[in-house]
């Protein structure tokens, strides 16, 4: 069931991902580069990070990423401006507004539902 | 010529099991229709679909590039074992194999002594009536056997990444698990014409025991298949094609536990049928959102909507089939009240938060293509999504497994439960003064996972030696309590295993230098150069590795870089050495290019910690399955 995706992943990419000098020398910063990276999707693949990417977008979104960084910006700075460059489909946990409110609700209101199922009393 | 016999057994098969199809419906609408041997076209169709199987991995053997899916998937040269799999390495193929499956679990039912005839009948037509619908797909959609015009003297090639034995057992393991639901589907469709006679659901467990065993090895064997061949070293990506995987493999498993109760407490049975028609349709999902290539793009889907929309009418089909048949038990009678602090109020529980978290994973897994179709706006739900629901929801369920097991039917008595379990509770505790003094500085998110993990299997293995050193002998270790311990224990371990490897992961990227060492944890990576090496259809660079400890080498590792001779394409093989506390996880790069002497190449190290604990709590958890299986197998009716 995998197959079609790896085999598209196959061609889209190369299999390797970030590259030695792309790594920052600062270790906290590196770190918190690849946090952020692994929220932000590559735009032009299936569903990989740009952490796990080869592609060139996702190569310039980690140095974008690195570069902000270095400028002494917040991760949450750093996803927002990212965000508001190239639109909701970057980000992997969408923001929470009236069109992806399904997405949370739907969920709740099946939890609920359960209970309901489950445990109501009987008459 | 045979490949012409290929088609028309399946043409034959089309035609005999849409008998069936269409007793089954005259039967929906209350019409009697003639009595029809239903057991004899199971049989007739199974062979007739084994045949058409054999006579396309045939044409694969003897690399028959006349046909389409053999041009495409196969080649001369390519190793034989891999001619073989190249027959599933497709999507006509693989379409064919579930067919074949279907068939087969339909074959093995018609077998089965001592169900009573008419019931099996009733079974089986309805399962006919599912290879109908899919050897339509097949015949009108995906013909395998399709001639290759003008004919090819050489075959593409087998995609690279798919010559691996992992992957080669991948799909018939993952195509057992997601078909066997076919017959758990048709039995509980007949347990409701039946009119719910509870003492039949007898029949439909050891089905729901062997395909959740399959299933469980099936995404097992991906997962470490994505593991060692796509070289970064991750296990689970929370791809769309992965969660179609989990999504029936999780409704399976509550499916498991409500099962037990199905026969006592006609709210179970209702909810347990519930269940086993539902894994069946999430099954088929997973095979539409897969195969109509929605999942890569809704253009994609748009460009050949054929063979989409078809598995979309089946889906829609199969779904309400079942949903209507469902409504006929859903009554509103009064069923036995369920007290929270007692085996079937955990169990309750447990199914509560599993089909939750099975219900949010599907609409995470959906609502990207929804909000892109219906919406108009693109967006992404991935790993960070995922995660943060799953984190959350396994807390609840693995203090569920932790205490479940010892919390009496009925009604239980809160005092005495903690008296019963008091050992437990101490074992928990110094176990987690251990995890926290060893872990000590590690995120605190690994630390609550290491707990729980370490907890589960305390209090698995105490349960386990409750029955091992009983002194007086008086309760024996059944087959029902093991298999229910082993499961528990395997889902421990599978904690501890994937908090390890994702959360305390370490990673080093560099240029290394020929000759350089690389220090990761305790092991001192030495680096001694690249050299060619020739396999059977591929040419290899092979970087060589020493592995030190303590001044003392103690293994050479060899990770490769693969170019394929046919179709040039390129594959990375990842070095691993496992060991019980972690793996040491090398792949080889490029050649770095601003480097004169040519001597430094991109290596990629990390240190996976308790990766091997996830396979082996793959192997305890079918283990596990099997027990059950064999158990309810063995129980007459």
């Amino acid at each position: 069931m995998r197959l079609l995706t790896l085999i598209l992943i196959f061609f889209s990419t190369n299999l390797m991902c970030l590259e030695p000098d792309e790594i920052l020398d600062n270790q906290n910063l590196e770190k918190r580069a690849k946090q952020i990276g692994q929220q932000l999707r590559c735009l032009v693949c299936q569903n990989e990070d740009i952490q796990n990417s080869n592609a060139d977008i996702a190569k310039d979104l980690r140095i974008l990423v690195r570069k902000l960084l270095l400028q002494n910006k917040s991760d949450k700075e750093i996803i927002k401006f990212v965000h508001e460059r190239y639109g909701d489909f970057v980000l992997f946990s969408p923001p929470l507004r009236l069109d992806t409110m399904g997405l949370w609700l739907l969920p709740a209101g099946f939890f609920l539902l359960m209970i309901f199922f489950f445990f109501r009393r009987q008459k | 010529m045979t490949s012409e016999l290929g088609i028309v057994f399946l043409f034959l098969a089309l035609i005999l099991s849409s008998f069936s199809f269409i007793k089954l419906n005259f039967g929906f609408f209350n019409i009697n229709f003639s009595s029809l041997c239903n057991i004899k076209i199971t049989n007739i169709v199974f062979t007739l679909i084994f045949s058409s199987f054999i006579i396309l991995t045939y044409s694969f053997i003897n690399s028959d590039f006349s046909l389409d899916v053999v041009v495409n998937n196969s080649n001369s040269q390519l190793p034989f074992i891999y001619k073989i799999t190249g027959v599933w390495g497709n999507h006509e193929g693989s379409i064919l194999l579930w067919l074949l499956v279907m068939a087969f679990f339909g074959f093995i039912f018609s077998k089965i002594r001592n169900i009573n005839n008419e019931f099996k009948e009733l079974v089986l037509t309805i399962q006919n009536s599912l290879i109908f619908l899919v050897s339509l797909f097949i015949v009108f959609t995906s013909n395998p056997f399709q001639k290759s015009f003008p004919p090819k003297i050489e075959g593409v090639d087998l995609n690279p990444l798919l010559q691996d034995p992992g992957l080669a057992i991948h799909p018939p393991f993952l195509y057992l698990g997601y078909v066997g639901f076919s017959i758990v589907y048709s039995i509980s469709l007949a347990l409701i014409s039946n009119k719910g006679n509870f003492k039949f659901i007898e029949i439909l467990k050891p089905w729901v025991f062997i395909s959740w065993t399959f299933l469980t090895i099936g995404i097992g064997l991906g997962s470490w298949w994505a593991y060692y061949e796509l070289g970064w070293g991750g296990f689970w990506f929370w791809d769309p094609v992965e969660n179609a995987s989990l999504l029936p493999w999780l409704t399976a498993s509550t499916l498991l536990h409500t099962i037990l109760l199905a026969n006592k407490n006609s709210l179970f049975f209702k909810w347990t049928i519930f269940l086993a028609i539902f894994t069946f349709i999430l099954s088929l999902l997973g095979t539409f959102l897969v195969r109509s290539g929605v999942l890569v793009s809704v253009h994609a889907f748009a460009n050949d909507p054929s063979r989409g929309l078809f598995i979309l009418f089946l889906l829609l089909v199969i779904t309400l089939f079942g949903f209507i048949k469902f409504l006929k038990i859903l009554d509103n009678k009064n069923h036995k009240e369920i007290n929270f602090l007692s085996r079937e109020g955990v169990i309750s529980l447990n199914s509560i938060f599993m089909l939750s978290l099975t219900f949010t994973i599907l609409i995470g897994t959906i609502y990207p293509i929804f909000s892109n179709v219906i919406l108009d706006k693109k967006i992404s739900v991935g790993a960070p999504f995922f995660n943060s629901i799953l984190s959350p929801m396994m807390i609840p369920l693995t203090i569920g497994m932790i205490v479940g097991p010892f919390i009496k039917w009925g009604r239980d008595d809160l005092k005495f439960l903690i008296n019963r379990i008091r050992y437990v509770i101490i074992l928990i505790l110094i176990s987690s003064l251990i995890i926290w003094y060893l872990n000590f500085g590690g995120p605190i998110l690994s630390i609550i996972f290491f707990i729980l993990g370490g907890s589960l299997i305390a209090s698995s293995t105490y349960e386990l030696s409750l029955f091992l050193f009983s002194v007086k002998r008086k309760v024996k270790l059944s087959k029902k309590i093991l298999s229910q311990i082993l499961a528990h224990l395997g889902i421990g371990i599978l904690i501890i295993g994937v908090t390890g490897s994702s959360i305390l992961k370490e990673e080093k990227i560099q240029f290394q230098s020929i000759g350089e060492e690389i220090m990761i944890k305790e092991f001192n990576v030495k680096f001694l150069g690249v050299r060619s090496v020739e396999g059977e259809n591929y040419i290899s660079q092979m970087g060589l590795f020493d592995i030190s400890k303590g001044g003392n080498i103690i293994k050479r590792m060899t990770p490769e870089k693969r170019f394929y001779n046919s179709g040039k394409q390129m594959t990375t093989e990842a070095a691993i050495s496992s060991g019980i506390f972690g793996d040491l996880y090398i792949a080889l790069g490029e050649r770095s290019e601003n480097d004169p002497d040519e001597k430094k190449w991109t290596t990629r190290i990390w240190y996976n910690p308790f990766t091997l604990w996830i396979w082996m709590s793959v192997i305890l958890l079918a283990l596990a399955g099997l027990i059950s299986f064999v158990r309810f197998s063995q129980s007459r009716l």
